[in-house]
């Protein structure tokens, strides 16, 4: 904002020292355009809506009608951009409004949104809610042994996907790759590993290899787990490879260092509290992770919770659940305490 | 011996850092490059072991003649020159002692410093640096809590313990405090006098450049414009090399040096000795 | 290499020539007699380290035999990646005929179903998340709201977000992609959410440069009015990227609360793993690979826009040094050194947050 004005004095206004600057206005036909778009937007709604609702409009001789929901949508976006006009914001920044809108116009349709069915549904959910505040904790100590396997999934895969990630990271930086070409193509692999969620993964393995059915769900989900981590060790630390001082970088090519010497001894002190808090909070998301895979088959304490859901005995899943919450609190203050005499 | 014949150096944008030098820097020779900063110092320097790699003319370290498209024979003149930096670029993390190990990197095997098992010889070789810079003491400190001027002498021990033919130094007094400085610059001329290690030192301080080195070169604009002993390098000489006349930003003054321009090697080479 | 004689210059003619230890018998001898000065340190004990190391080691092995997993089937591992893999990738390459287009469009249907559950989780927790950061912060909000809020924010993040799906969403909007599964996963994904993203926002609002702040108090501005002209300001272009962060996380998010019933590509996933349908599992997986990354990179150029504005396309104007702050968050990077750092990217700390922190 611009506070030019302030410098000339109220009482030596009509001396006309320094025309005012004026705050620039944006663009009025690049705003129609972005009306033109909205409406666009308005006739994609109209055209893909599933909803029957009407708007009527009696204008005396002829009732008009529209469709009642994009006609709000219409309205909605239109009025954003008289104010983002009004407000003197510029046209990209009119257009990501309307892009908002318009996206979660879309979004809103797609999920079928709508918090009027809560009251009356609300009685599916009330005998859960009573099953969570009177957990069957006699059931917990019977599945000790998917708790270990759980917990022993998540410490496997985070020491293996860590040792890998900090390879592939090095690789794919381009402070401390090789060269270009590597560098680029451990990105690209790395983004496509990240883009399958791990529930993805955990399909995919217990495909190849067999679910717990076989009694090879464990090692399906330390696969899983691992490309899971691998995937976000590798981005992380890649960015924190990007912004490493420099300077010991070049005092150890000056001194001869080949790439794998300089990145050991230049590179990897400076991340290594990064890496080591990565690390960390790789674990904890395995935790969670490895109880949620255990849904499609990974073994583990999602198995066991999955069988009681299916059986209706939501006191058994309480437990588990609220033991899952009690397990993620500990990882996480224990992740703290170390972070806290590591770093 | 070194030297340039013809060198240029044009970076990828464009610009040009070096056009046409030619410069012959002598064994054991202690040199000083002054300038005003662009003028190419920092290029120079980094030619000389490749960190900049110079686009024409030829460029001769010892017998060897530097190919900058090499990295392995880059990597082998590299062993053989040390190079000191004006913010140390010491890994502030790790041990000293682990500090001057990177300059034994070119000696060691890969999976020795993978794993960070020195040889024993390596090991002695990094203690023997520190002790001649005198903070042995500190070895397994970590290099964070030493202050600057120590940091800036544990990176001359990681130069020594590459066992160096040749020490660049790219403005290493630059970032400390006037008494430091000299004690710095002392160092660093004892140790070029003890092993006759050749030495070539960029600074913007000309009293410290009088008082320690053998030799001046001037530059400007990416060329040699003064080249010659101490003692020709008078005021009048250099204002031309600037194109400005010397103000109080052009000396550090302190402990050495009572005032600047005295022509000449101010300190006698017996104080040096400590 | 090593036979070469360096240090035959004119000072060193009064010591001892000094010789390479490698060659050098006595190689602990130093160059000149020491003194007390010069003593050398004793090497501290790296007992704790070690000891460190060892239990993490242990842990390892016994974490291994723990999952009880069958190392052999690694065995087959690679036999079936190509098998299966050939599989898929004849239905990815195969002609799409009317069947085929039909998986094809079946999979995208599906995954802009996860982009919109996503989107909505995202909007439903970043409509609670803004005021809770403000109320998470400690320079915006007395003492007991912001214990308060804290310790709320800590308990909604240590609840994985099937918690919220089974115990509650679920049962409330109903199941599968038609019957309100779709809003029970959003639900889901945006309660969830609310923790991490208030956490982030209140951090950054902490991170907040204090003299705006400061010179509107003096400028006698209240409450409301310091947090539009003098915070918003400030924390918006940040708080923006955080949001899009968690929205890119959501949409990965929300294929574990598909398989759940929750709609989605997690259903389809299910569905189709469920009946080894190889052709339709390399189409589902080419679908989900392209949505998200197309996804990813409009996000991403957003985050830099928003954060570097229009015309910076590096290192940016914004003076956003955002490291050594936020307890757990990874701590000081490479924040210790002394001047090359000084203009760090925010991004790292952000995409931190693109993992789910």
């Amino acid at each position: 904002m611009s506070t030019t004005a302030d410098a000339t004095t109220r009482g030596s206004a009509t001396l006309e020292v320094t025309p005012r600057p004026e705050a620039p206005r944006p663009s009025g036909l690049v705003y129609l355009g972005l009306a033109g778009l909205a409406v666009l937007a308005f006739i994609l709604f109209w055209a893909t809506r599933d909803s029957g609702d009407i708007l009527l409009i009696p204008l005396g001789f002829v009732t008009l009608w529209a469709p009642l929901y994009p006609v709000i949508g219409l309205a909605v976006m239109l009025l954003t951009l008289l104010v983002c006009y009004r407000a003197r914001i510029g046209t990209m920044g009119g257009f990501g409004a309307l892009a908002f809108i318009t996206m979660s116009y879309w979004a809103g349709s797609t999920v079928n949104f709508t918090l009027l069915e809560i009251p009356s549904r609300w009685s599916n959910v009330e005998p859960r809610l009573r099953a969570f505040l009177d957990p069957n904790w006699s059931y917990i100590w019977t599945v000790r042994d998917q708790w270990l396997i759980t917990i022993s999934m998540a410490v496997v895969a985070t020491l293996i996907g860590c040792a890998i990630g900090l390879v592939l990271a090095m690789l794919a930086s381009p402070v401390s790759s090789p060269n270009k070409g590597v560098s680029q193509a451990i990105k690209a692999v790395n983004s496509v590993v990240r883009s399958i969620p791990d529930v993805g993964w955990a399909l995919l393995f217990v495909a190849f290899i067999g679910g717990t059915a076989h009694g090879l769900g464990p090692m399906a989900g330390v696969l899983a787990l691992l490309m899971f981590n691998i995937g976000i060790v590798a981005k992380l630390l890649s960015e924190t490879i990007d912004s490493v001082n420099p300077g010991p970088v070049e005092a150890a090519d000056a001194a001869g260092a080949n790439l794998t010497q300089r990145n050991r001894l230049a590179i990897l002190p400076q991340v290594l509290p990064g890496f080591v808090s990565y690390g960390l909070y790789v674990f904890e998301l395995n935790i969670r992770a490895s109880a949620a895979l255990g849904i499609v088959g990974v073994g583990g304490i999602g198995s066991a919770m999955m069988l009681q859901l299916n059986r209706f005995a939501f006191e058994n899943v309480a437990a588990i659940l609220i033991a899952l919450i009690l397990v993620v609190l500990l990882v996480d203050m224990f992740s703290m305490y170390i972070r806290r005499k590591l770093l | 011996m070194i030297t340039f014949e013809n060198i240029d150096v044009v970076y990828p944008n464009g610009y040009k850092g070096l056009s046409n030098v030619n410069l012959q820097i002598n064994k054991g020779e202690f040199v000083a490059i002054v300038g005003l900063s662009g003028a190419g110092k920092s290029t120079l320097i980094r030619t000389v072991n490749g960190l900049v790699p110079f686009t024409s003319g030829t460029l001769r370290v010892g017998d060897e003649v530097v190919d900058p498209r090499s990295k392995a024979k880059l990597r082998r003149l590299r062993s053989r020159v040390g190079m000191i930096f004006q913010s140390f670029n010491l890994v502030t993390r790790v041990s000293v002692l682990n500090n001057v190990l990177v300059g034994r990197s070119a000696e060691t095997p890969t999976w020795r410093s993978l794993l960070g098992w020195y040889r024993a010889e390596d090991k002695e070789l990094a203690f023997q640096s520190l002790e001649r810079v005198g903070i042995v003491d500190k070895a397994y400190m970590r290099a964070s809590s030493l202050s600057g001027g120590q940091q800036q002498r544990v990176a001359i021990a990681r130069v020594l313990a590459q066992d160096p033919e040749v020490i660049l130094a790219d403005e290493p007094v630059a970032s400390l405090d006037p008494p430091t400085a000299h004690k710095v610059m002392r160092d660093l001329r004892r140790i070029q006098q003890e092993l006759g290690i050749t030495t070539i030192v960029n600074m913007h301080h000309l009293d410290l450049a009088r008082s320690y080195a053998d030799r001046i070169i001037g530059m400007r604009a990416g060329e040699v414009v003064f080249d010659g002993p101490v003692e020709e390098a008078t005021d009048a000489v250099i204002e031309e090399v600037y194109q400005r006349s010397l103000t109080a930003e052009d000396i550090v003054a302190g402990d050495a040096v009572p005032g600047r321009a005295v022509p000449g090697r101010a300190v006698p080479a017996a104080k040096l000795q400590d | 290499m090593s036979t070469r004689k360096i240090n035959a210059g004119p000072g060193s003619t009064s010591r001892p020539e000094h010789q390479r230890p490698a060659q050098n018998s006595e190689a602990g001898q130093p160059r000149f007699a020491p003194d007390a000065l010069d003593r050398r340190p004793v090497r501290p004990s790296r007992l704790g380290y070690n000891a460190g190391m060892l239990v993490v080691g242990i842990l390892f092995i016994a974490a291994i035999y723990g999952t009880g997993m069958d190392v052999r089937a690694l065995l087959d591992l690679p036999a079936s990646i190509i098998q299966y893999g050939q599989l898929m990738a004849s239905g990815v390459f195969q002609i799409p005929e009317e069947t085929v287009a039909g998986y094809w469009s079946q999979s995208f249907d599906a995954m802009f179903e996860s982009v919109a559950i996503a989107w909505v989780g995202t909007m439903v927790g970043a409509l609670f998340s803004l005021p809770l950061g403000f109320m998470a912060a400690r320079n915006m909000s007395p003492l007991p709201v912001y214990v308060m809020v804290r310790f709320i924010l800590s308990v909604i993040r240590a609840v994985p977000e099937i918690i919220f799906a089974i115990a509650i969403m679920l049962p409330l909007f109903g199941f599968g992609s038609g019957g309100g599964g779709a809003l029970a996963g959003a639900m889901a994904l945006g309660i969830s959410s609310i923790g991490t993203l208030s956490k982030l926002i209140s951090e950054a609002i902490e991170a907040v440069d204090g003299g705006p702040l400061e010179s509107s108090r003096a400028s006698g501005s209240n409450h409301l009015q310091l947090i539009r002209w003098a915070v918003l300001p400030q924390v918006m272009p940040e708080v923006i990227a955080i949001w899009l962060y968690r929205f890119e996380v959501n949409i990965r998010a929300s294929a574990i609360l598909g398989v759940l019933g929750a709609g989605g590509i997690g259903s389809l996933l299910s569905t189709v793993f469920g009946a080894r349908d190889w052709d339709r599992i390399g189409i589902v997986l080419v679908v989900i690979i392209l949505v998200t990354m197309v996804v990813d990179q409009i996000s991403a150029f957003i985050r830099h826009r928003v954060i570097h504005g229009p015309t910076v396309r590096n290192g940016g104007g914004e003076p956003q040094e955002d490291d050594d702050d936020g307890a757990p968050s990874p701590g000081p990077v490479s924040g210790s050194h002394s001047d090359t750092s000084v203009e760090q990217d925010p991004a790292p700390k952000s995409a931190r947050a693109a993992a789910g922190l």
